[in-house]
């Protein structure tokens, strides 16, 4: 057994319309340890979420596309597994935590039903157990349990997405996707929740992936971090790495855009132009238009990933022998 | 609850005073006068004359529309220009037939509409999708009574098999039932299918599947308890289709039911007896909808907070219904 | 060009290269593609496009009179000279059939208009103007929703009598609730659209935005709802005139033409089977149209 959780490798996922297709994930690459955290960041439309239904097997049926690639699972690819054993492997292994919690729960149903559900399907116990172990889930998220009997719409947002993730973590997976857990809810129930996941993840040992496009967020939580651009991982490295060290162009602008305490600026910097569109991605680097240190053969390459120091992967052409010399 | 029940109750006394506001100018418009229609042609216009006097009908429309409620109010509807008879006791014992008949349709359309809806919604965007959507359109388009036409040749004329008109047996009622529910399956079918597609890209069929749920689970217990909230606020519209087109059939399978009852009055230029008969359809008919909006409260438990609390804040779907 | 290229991606390149010239997107371009891509909706279109063509040539079409009575030629089965046979007066029924189009799709066509200036203009003012106004009218429009559509209608007519006017009028009011209800909701799903609350934000005025947005905008929905009720009133009118209280003898309106058969059912269907044909082909012509349109002005709903 390997110390990996999860590997994901060389990962393309299309949409495919009539009209178009759009090109989510462009060929990413990275691996999580066991009772890690890694921050997936990215402003919106990098294909973060694609990148999570991905790994969960939840792709939009007829319209999603895994064109290549691997998703390996404690060495087992997920992309190999039949529906029926991928549906053995959600909810039981790999758990997801939506964005909105205001619209992840079925509004006719009890939440301690809702919770029982995952419980049921993954283990040989019968309704009273579950929902004993719904009881529990409410506890643990910091919620009377005798609420069990309440419908969704009698909760506030915040207590609604500590019940999604009661029902995440109410088989203990090895890994649980948080796709922007808090960017629905108020700022102050923001801290609440993600110091209680945090706790859990902790106690628990569970490897897991924080998508947001919060860096302070990913400060606090993460050891590893993934920073995606236009479907491309474009940096991954560890937190340390990443954060006081970072390579790419992208990478740099984006913590240039974070307000500061210490300086007084007039305006925050701001990444000039706009994404590409995911459905004509050019043949060159998808950040060309907007990267200020790039260059003339920038727009010969696809850029690929170089590994700048031990676990540091930047994918851009200014750390590879292509590139000429600084003009910067 | 029970205030809401109240409340609800309460609405119905402004429904009710405009439709028979509706009623009554129509009844101003009807042609020739009462009087005479009453007393024949025979009548002197002396008689005529002390008989309107008699009626009211001398009076401003006013004193006669409060006239006119105060007789709704207690359960006089007018008479019957042909029997003399009240209209109410004429119209009662048409209603339980007209009432079987509406009902063994609505229960017909609904079932094969929502079976039709969830399999089209299912089979979405496939030859079974394009079957279902023709299938119920065609039947959308034929008139209710082509259909009565069509099946009373083959089961009648042809196989002798029920009656054409006609309801002394239990039989009679069958192909009135079928005819009246065929031409609502459309409606049932296309709420059913894009409420239940609707449903299914929700976020909490999503969080279904991320537990691992199978996909036949999360039909039947996530999808179709959500879905069919706006097919059954979907029956208080039809029913009243179905009444309307119960009317037609009601003449061609000569069923003795309210809407024969009606239609014959219309022929037979029997004002009271139409007039009459349509009010107290309508309040029926309100009175069905009020039930069938209680009802629902028992469906969507959000409803339910929102009507104790008495908030006005209700939850999409609820405002939908309004 | 793209980073990774799919069959998927071959497939599009080829249907854009096949394309002459980039064309402007605007939403009307965009509803009539998906229009187009619809079969049955261009089926349903070019079938009523004929039935139009039928109407306004209808003189030339028909081989005999209308209400020209041949007692020699009674209730004849149908014949090269007769192709849907004959009535009971030996009125040619193909002739009756091809005038009943020019007349059925006429007073379908002045229902539609009156209900959606009456019923839908409440409608749309009750969704425009919102608050109270919104509030008195949809009250009023309850009260006549209480009474199921097709009775409204024929105690109208039994009040106000047989004929086309009549007919008209009857099937405005009975379908005044349904027509305010639907432009009501279209309006309202317009007002409440973010484009229509900036243009407010910058201070447009009030019959300049009803104008040149919401309208345009609401529009769409409308088309459907037009084209939807041409067959609902030719239903309604049709199932009037068959159970005898709708238009008159001898307006060759088709359900007029099914009750002069009715009552031959038996030994001479073809009296019913002809017209019962046109009126299922026109409304199921209307309903597919109008579905294509749904799913081409609407495609959320689909």
């Amino acid at each position: 057994m390997s110390e990996n959780i999860l590997e994901v490798k060389d990962l393309v996922i299309h949409y495919e319309t009539d009209e178009e297709v759009v090109e989510a994930v462009n060929d990413i690459t990275f691996t999580l340890k066991k009772g890690q955290v890694m921050g997936l960041v990215g402003e919106t439309g990098a294909g973060k979420t694609t990148t999570a239904l991905g790994i969960m097997g939840l792709l939009p049926s007829k319209v999603g596309h895994v064109i290549q690639g691997s998703i390996k699972l404690e060495g087992e690819d997920l992309l190999r597994k039949s529906p029926r054993e991928m549906r053995d492997v959600r909810g039981k292994r790999i758990s997801m935590i939506f964005q909105d919690p205001m619209t992840a729960l079925n509004p006719v149903k009890t939440v301690g039903d809702q919770i029982a559900e995952v419980v049921l399907l993954h283990n040989r116990c019968s309704k009273a157990e579950a929902l004993k172990r719904a009881q529990e889930m409410l506890a643990m998220v910091g919620i009377v349990p005798e609420r069990y009997k309440d419908y969704p719409h009698q909760f506030s947002g915040g207590m609604k997405q500590r019940i999604v993730i009661a029902i995440a973590l109410a088989c203990e997976p090895d890994l649980l996707i948080a796709d922007e857990p808090t960017t629905a809810l108020d700022v102050t129930i923001q801290a609440q929740i993600l110091d209680m996941m945090r706790k859990l993840q902790k106690d628990h040992g569970t490897s897991m992936i924080l998508i947001t496009h919060d860096l302070g967020v990913v400060a606090e939580m993460c050891e590893t971090v993934a920073v995606m651009y236009a479907g491309q991982l474009v940096e991954f490295g560890s937190l340390e790495e990443v954060f006081d060290n970072p390579k790419h162009p992208y990478t740099r602008a984006l913590y240039q855009s974070i307000p500061s305490l210490d300086k007084d600026v007039e305006r925050l910097h701001v990444i000039p132009g706009m994404v590409s569109d995911p459905s004509n991605l050019p043949p060159y680097c998808s950040f060309f238009e907007r990267c200020d240190e790039k260059c003339d053969r920038c727009r010969d390459f696809e850029p690929w990933a170089v590994e700048v120091d031990p676990g540091h992967v930047v994918r851009c052409l200014q750390y590879t022998p292509e590139w000429n010399g600084g003009e910067k | 609850m029970l205030r809401y029940i109240v409340k609800r109750l309460l609405l119905l006394i402004p429904i009710i005073l405009g439709v028979s506001a509706i009623i009554f100018i129509l009844k101003t418009f009807t042609p020739g006068d009462p009087a005479r229609q009453i007393l024949g042609n025979d009548a002197t216009q002396e008689q005529v004359d002390a008989k309107r006097e008699e009626l009211g009908l001398n009076d401003p429309v006013i004193v006669q529309y409060v006239r006119y409620i105060g007789g709704v109010v207690r359960g006089d509807f007018g008479e019957s220009y042909r029997t003399g008879e009240p209209v109410l006791s004429e119209i009662v014992p048409r209603l339980a037939t007209s009432a079987k008949i509406t009902l063994g349709a609505v229960a017909i359309g609904a079932v094969l509409g929502i079976l039709l809806g969830i399999l089209s919604a299912l089979k979405k965007y496939t030859w079974v999708d394009s079957l279902v959507l023709v299938i119920s359109m065609f039947f959308q388009s034929v008139p209710e009574f082509v259909v009565a036409l069509v099946l009373i040749m083959i089961f009648s004329v042809k196989l002798h098999l029920l009656p054409a008109t006609g309801i002394e047996t239990v039989k009679g009622y069958i192909l009135p039932m079928v005819c009246v529910g065929l031409s609502s399956v459309a409606s049932y079918t296309r709420i059913t299918r894009s409420s239940m597609l609707e449903v299914l890209s929700e976020d909490y069929i999503r969080t279904a599947r991320a537990k691992g749920q199978t996909e036949g689970n999360i039909t039947y217990h996530h999808a179709l308890r959500n879905a069919m909230i706006p097919v059954a606020q979907s029956i208080g519209t039809n029913l009243g289709n179905a009444i309307g087109g119960g009317m037609v059939l009601e003449t061609v399978f000569g069923v003795p039911g309210v809407g024969k009852y009606i239609v014959d009055s219309i022929t037979q230029r029997n004002y009271p007896s139409v007039l009459g008969g349509a009010l107290i359809i309508a309040i029926v008919l309100t009175i069905i909808n009020l039930v069938v909006d209680i009802s629902f409260v028992l469906i969507d438990p959000r409803l339910k907070t929102t009507i104790i609390s008495g908030g006005s804040k209700a939850p999409k779907k609820a405002k939908a219904a309004a | 060009m793209a980073k990774m290229h799919t069959p998927a991606m071959e497939r599009i390149e080829k249907k854009n290269a096949r394309r002459k010239k980039p064309v402007q997107s605007t939403p009307a371009y965009e509803s009539w593609k998906r229009f187009k891509r619809n079969p049955t909706a261009l089926i349903g279109l070019a079938v009523v496009i004929i039935l139009i063509l039928i109407a306004i040539f209808a003189p030339l079409i028909a081989p005999y009179d209308y209400q020209a009575q041949d007692y020699l030629s009674m209730m004849q089965k149908p014949s090269a000279a007769h192709l849907f046979g004959t009535d009971t007066f030996g009125r040619d029924i193909f002739s009756r059939c091809i005038y009943g189009t020019r007349y059925s799709l006429l007073i379908a066509l002045f229902c539609t208009i009156a209900a959606f200036f009456s019923g839908g203009l409440l409608g749309i003012i009750a969704g425009y103007f919102g608050g109270k106004v919104d509030t008195i009218i949809m009250r009023i429009m309850d009260i006549f929703q209480a009474i199921p559509m097709i009775m409204m209608a024929m105690c109208i007519v039994a009040v106000l009598g047989n004929g086309i006017p009549q007919l008209v009028a009857a099937i405005m009011f009975a379908s005044m609730p349904t027509m305010a209800r639907n432009n009501r909701a279209a309006i309202l799903r317009v007002r409440g659209a973010d484009y229509i609350e900036s243009s407010e934000a910058i201070g447009v005025g009030q019959f300049k935005m009803i104008i040149k947005h919401m309208i345009p905008n609401a529009i769409g929905i409308m088309i459907i709802y037009f084209v939807g009720f041409l067959a609902v009133s030719i239903l309604m009118m049709s199932s009037m005139s068959y159970i005898g209280v709708g238009l008159a003898a001898p307006t060759p309106e088709w359900g007029l033409i099914l009750n002069d058969g009715k009552a031959y059912l038996t030994n001479a269907p073809y009296m019913t089977l002809f017209p019962a044909m046109m009126i299922m082909i026109t409304c199921f012509a209307f309903n597919l149209m109008g579905d294509g349109l749904r799913d081409a002005f609407d495609p959320r709903l689909k």
